[in-house]
């Protein structure tokens, strides 16, 4: 085990286990779906799934006033089911991988790494089928598409960071998992992913805006469905949570990965 | 070279009696903690292995072997010490470890090699290798769930010798797979060692440890108990293994390690004891019951002393050791039973079982070799007399050099009436020495043994005849207590007045004291009076050079070099009275004696005359001896001699003028041989070359025809050479009036 010293180091000794980042995620994929009929397809039919019975509760029911309810909908679900996935499996991943960790040195990130990855592909799979309903509904994609990877990148800092925390805890706490479930159920209702943020009274928008699940929802549906630029203010506090939540993460991840052997 | 160094790891574990939950730490606050218990897997732990080496770890389940394999492998960090690797570690702990079964063999390769660092690029190279090597090729694109645990492993191992590490780390491996799989293992092991790698190897297969390693360390709770030659530590560890019953006590060149109700020791590294080493027995139903049968816990340990309890698992009988080493390294083994019924047992014995390098035994004052333990022996051979009492024991040995082993007394400390201590040659599948302590008469609720094990002492045999005369000394100082009466023939023994049963040991050893010292009051008064003789001979003799006259019990003899040459009656005078002969050894010698001379004087019982003889001594090598009658009463006397009766190995005679040779065998009656010639004055014998006998003759000085020299057979009772001188005394002079008369005058010269 060589000592790691300087942020280039590191980076460098990750970026040689990319290969095992990769094949772990492989392997997720593989393994999930090499039992199921449908293979990956379930991935895709979950957000499409929910995106049908929200549609219907809102149009028909419940008659909320949005346009193109239906991509706007799904704009907001996948980057949410993106976060809500990752963080879910993350949490569990290093007790999950209870025998490679108790057996195998590798550095405990590349985990968490390959576990965001895998839903990263997904998100992006599910990306593809939203451009499909953007055009199904008339909605043309702007030169400010080139900017999603820098979004999306940014969400994968977000989702690792929070990730590192709950992993970490999760070792240590085994009730951990629990909390999380119950935290991503509420944050679904108290993140606007099937209302819009102006339906949100304005005294309580300033704490909504505090959610960084509110800012990355926003960016992605202002990115894509209404091709304009959204605050400075917004796009700088969402990269300075993100940073700093994955840098809070991984400190916290690194410093008791050492011993996680001895509680998986 | 080193490239594994570890210093002072230790590795603590926290339990928690509680489940570690966050929402009661969010609720309660850090405050509310439990308290934790702490369990150090490993505690200062120093390890070093060098390029090229293969490093065996062994030790118990939960010595703390996998712990250290974590840390070297970084899977855990420890949590003192220092962990100093130069070189790749491969990070593989357990062979197979990662493989996912809904994969197939060929994804778990290259899902495996990219978990030890290698990169696909890489796989790609050796993928073929590592196929060949497991010898997987036709199953290679099916599912591991398919696989046999042995191609399991196969896979496994194929995978982890061909990631590149520099070090590598292997988990009790081996243990499974085929015999090929395993020679082809080691093999590639032995590849490694050779390309400067190093290998470091959990195992509890001993065998595969002695063939590979070339460093072993022993684990024992979390310490490095033992390391060096796997050989030494393997037997060690042999000696050691157990569930909680085993501890080691080390003093100086001395290594006792208590293992489940036997004894180890081990001397300057060395094992002494064989088969089941220290050990003891109850006699119970009609079969004894060993202490390796019994359950042990150990009470208590420190450095010099440690307490272990047992207890027989199918009788009532419980057992405390205590072993305390003393500071000049001596074992005092102190075995108290504790039997719950009264005549459960009838009897208990302590055993040490020694190498059979042990040649000569020692019990009290005797002294023996060994007998060769036949190779069709199935029975201990006592090799001490049916109902002897012996109060201390030893072996020693006739090797000589480093490795001799140390002589060894064992001897109670505490005498018990009814312990007694035994030799044995062991069956021969043991092959060993027995030294041991036996209770025959074990009848009580309560026995107890305290023995005193003593190693390398100088002289063992004088040791224990030491002990042994104290041990008899006390026995015998308790007779106030202990009286014997005869009574109605029959002996009847009592202690403090109480009658004791015939055949009770302390009966036994009583009287064998008794007897002891008999024979030894015996043996002294004899010693005594030969002492008091040899002074008295003392008196008695003339020594002129290495020519030695003595007069003793009537008789006069000469030895030369102190050898005999004279036989039967020796020097004698003879008087001739009434058709008998009187001889001169009849006559009960006074003796008075000067540097140079000897006055004997004496009378004859039933002749009124006395005798007195001068024998003076006449350097070189002869003796002037003068005669003188004393008569008291008239008296007739015929004829006179003076002769010397001398050994049959003389075989030539000579006088002045003649010589010839003495018959060679005996009669009936004295055969002369040269007879009455009254010319010559000088009569002597002389004997063969080879004899180592001197020449021996007789002087007489004189001018008369009355005057006679002779020499002689005897008959065959004496078997023995004569030659004399004879006087005849005219008829007018034959009666001698009271007087002194001069009689005899000659001189006895020996020349070698």
């Amino acid at each position: 085990m060589t000592q790691i010293s300087g942020i280039p180091r590191y980076l460098k000794n990750i970026f040689s286990y990319r290969e095992l980042i990769f094949n772990l995620a492989a392997k997720d994929f593989k393994v999930r779906y090499k039992t199921a009929v449908l293979g990956f397809l379930w991935t895709l039919l979950n957000p499409l799934l929910m995106m049908l019975i929200l549609s219907l509760v809102f149009s028909w029911i419940i008659k909320i006033d949005i346009e193109k309810y239906p991509v706007f909908l799904l704009a907001g679900l996948l980057p949410w089911y993106f976060f809500s996935f990752s963080l879910s499996s993350g949490t569990l991943s290093v007790v999950d991988n209870a025998n490679l960790i108790k057996k195998i040195y590798f550095p405990r990130e590349i985990i968490l790494f390959s576990v965001v990855i895998a839903n990263l592909i997904n998100f992006l799979i599910s990306l593809a089928i939203l451009f499909i309903f953007m055009q199904a509904f008339k909605i043309h994609v702007t030169f400010l598409v080139l900017f999603l990877p820098g979004l999306i990148i940014l969400e994968c800092l977000f989702v690792l960071g929070i990730s590192f925390i709950a992993a970490t805890l999760h070792t240590f706490f085994r009730d951990t998992k629990y909390i999380i479930e119950l935290m991503l159920l509420v944050g679904f209702y108290i993140t606007p992913v099937f209302y819009p943020l102006s339906m949100v009274p304005e005294g309580v928008r300033s704490v909504y805006l505090a959610n960084p699940m509110t800012c990355f929802i926003i960016l992605y549906r202002d990115l894509l469905l209404y091709g304009k630029i959204s605050s400075a203010a917004m796009i700088m506090y969402t990269i300075a949570s993100s940073v700093i939540i994955f840098v809070f993460g991984l400190a916290l991840f690194k410093k008791h990965q050492k011993i996680f052997a001895d509680y998986v | 070279m080193q490239n594994v160094i570890l210093r002072n790891i230790s590795k603590r574990y926290t339990i928690s009696h509680e489940k570690r939950v966050l929402s009661k730490v969010i609720l309660f606050g850090w405050l509310k903690r439990k308290k934790q218990e702490a369990l150090w897997a490993l505690k200062g732990v120093n390890f070093e292995a060098n390029r090229g080496e293969v490093i065996g770890i062994i030790g118990e389940n939960g010595s703390g072997k996998t712990t250290l394999l974590k840390i070297l492998s970084g899977v855990t960090a420890p949590s003192l010490g220092s962990v100093n690797l130069d070189g790749k570690v491969s990070p593989l702990l357990e062979l197979g470890a990662g493989f996912h079964p809904d994969l197939t063999g060929r994804e778990n390769i290259y899902l495996n090699g990219s978990l030890l660092g290698l990169s696909r690029q890489e796989i790609n190279q050796k993928f073929k290798e590592i196929v060949a090597f497991s010898g997987l090729e036709e199953f290679i694109d099916a599912p591991l769930k398919n696989y046999s645990s042995g191609m399991f492993l196969r896979l496994g191992f194929s995978v982890a010798m061909h990631a590149s590490a520099d070090i590598l780390l292997i988990d009790e491996v081996l243990s499974v797979g085929d015999e090929v799989f395993q020679r082809e293992c080691i093999n590639k092991i032995k590849e490694f060692k050779d390309s400067g790698k190093t290998i470091i190897f959990v195992s509890h297969n001993l065998d595969m440890v002695l063939n590979i390693c070339d460093k072993v360390f022993l684990l024992q709770h979390g310490h490095i108990l033992k390391s060096g030659n796997p050989a030494d530590v393997v037997r060690f560890y042999l000696d050691t293994v157990g569930k909680k019953g085993v501890a080691v006590l080390q003093k100086g060149p001395l290594d006792i390690i208590f293992s489940e109700g036997r004894l180890s020791l081990y001397w300057q590294g060395r094992q002494i004891t064989k088969g089941l080493g220290g050990f003891t027995a109850v006699f119970s139903s009609k079969r004894w019951h060993i202490s390796t049968q019994a359950e042990w816990d150990i009470r208590s340990k420190d450095q010099n002393k440690l307490v272990v309890e047992g207890k027989w698992l199918r009788l009532p009988v419980k057992q405390t050791w205590e072993l305390d080493v003393s500071k000049d390294g001596s074992l005092c083994w102190q075995v108290n039973t504790e039997v719950q019924q009264r005549g459960l047992c009838g009897q208990e014995q302590l055993n040490l079982m020694l190498s059979d390098g042990y040649q000569e035994w020692f019990v009290d004052n005797r002294r023996e070799k060994f007998p060769q333990i036949q190779s069709n022996n199935i029975m201990w051979d006592d090799l001490l007399p049916e109902g002897s009492i012996a109060k201390a024991a030893g072996i020693d040995t006739d090797e000589a050099g480093e490795k001799r082993l140390p002589a060894i007394c064992f001897a109670p400390l505490e005498d018990a009436p009814d312990n007694t201590m035994k030799v044995f040659n062991s069956d021969f599948q043991n092959n060993a020495r027995v030294l041991q302590c036996l209770n025959s008469n074990f009848n009580n609720t309560q026995g107890s043994f305290k023995i005193q094990v003593s190693f390398g002492l100088p002289n063992i045999s004088k040791h224990i005849e030491t002990i042994f005369n104290n041990k008899m000394q006390e026995i015998l100082s308790c007779e106030d207590q202990l009286n014997c009466v005869l009574e109605k023939k029959e002996l009847k023994v009592f202690w403090n007045k109480k009658e004791l049963p015939e055949g009770h040991p302390l009966v036994r050893s009583f009287i064998k004291g008794k007897l002891e010292l008999m024979r030894r009051q015996a043996e002294e008064e004899r010693l005594r009076q030969e002492e008091e003789k040899k002074e008295k001979i003392l008196l008695r003799t003339l020594q002129n050079d290495n020519l030695r006259f003595v007069c003793w019990e009537g008789k006069m003899r000469l030895f030369w070099d102190n050898a005999e040459i004279t036989k039967g009656i020796g020097l004698y005078s003879a008087l001739y009275n009434a058709e008998r002969w009187f001889l001169s050894s009849e006559i009960e010698w006074q003796v008075q004696k000067t540097k140079e001379k000897m006055l004997l004087r004496g009378e004859y019982e039933y002749l009124p005359i006395g005798q007195e003889w001068e024998i003076k001594i006449e350097p070189p090598g002869s003796f002037l001896v003068k005669v003188d009658l004393l008569v008291k009463e008239e008296i007739n006397i015929q004829q006179g001699a003076v002769g010397l009766m001398l050994s049959d190995k003389y075989i030539k005679w000579f006088s002045g003028k003649k010589q010839g040779d003495f018959l060679r065998v005996f009669g009936r009656q004295w055969a002369d041989i040269l007879n009455n010639d009254y010319e010559d004055i000088v009569v002597g014998v002389a004997a063969v070359l080879e004899s180592s006998l001197p020449q021996v003759d007789l002087y007489w000085n004189h001018k008369d025809k009355n005057n006679f020299i002779r020499a002689s057979n005897t008959d065959f009772l004496y078997s023995a050479r004569v030659i004399q001188l004879l006087r005849y005394e005219p008829r007018e002079k034959s009666r001698f009036s009271p007087g002194r008369y001069p009689y005899f005058s000659f001189s006895i010269c020996i020349k070698s």
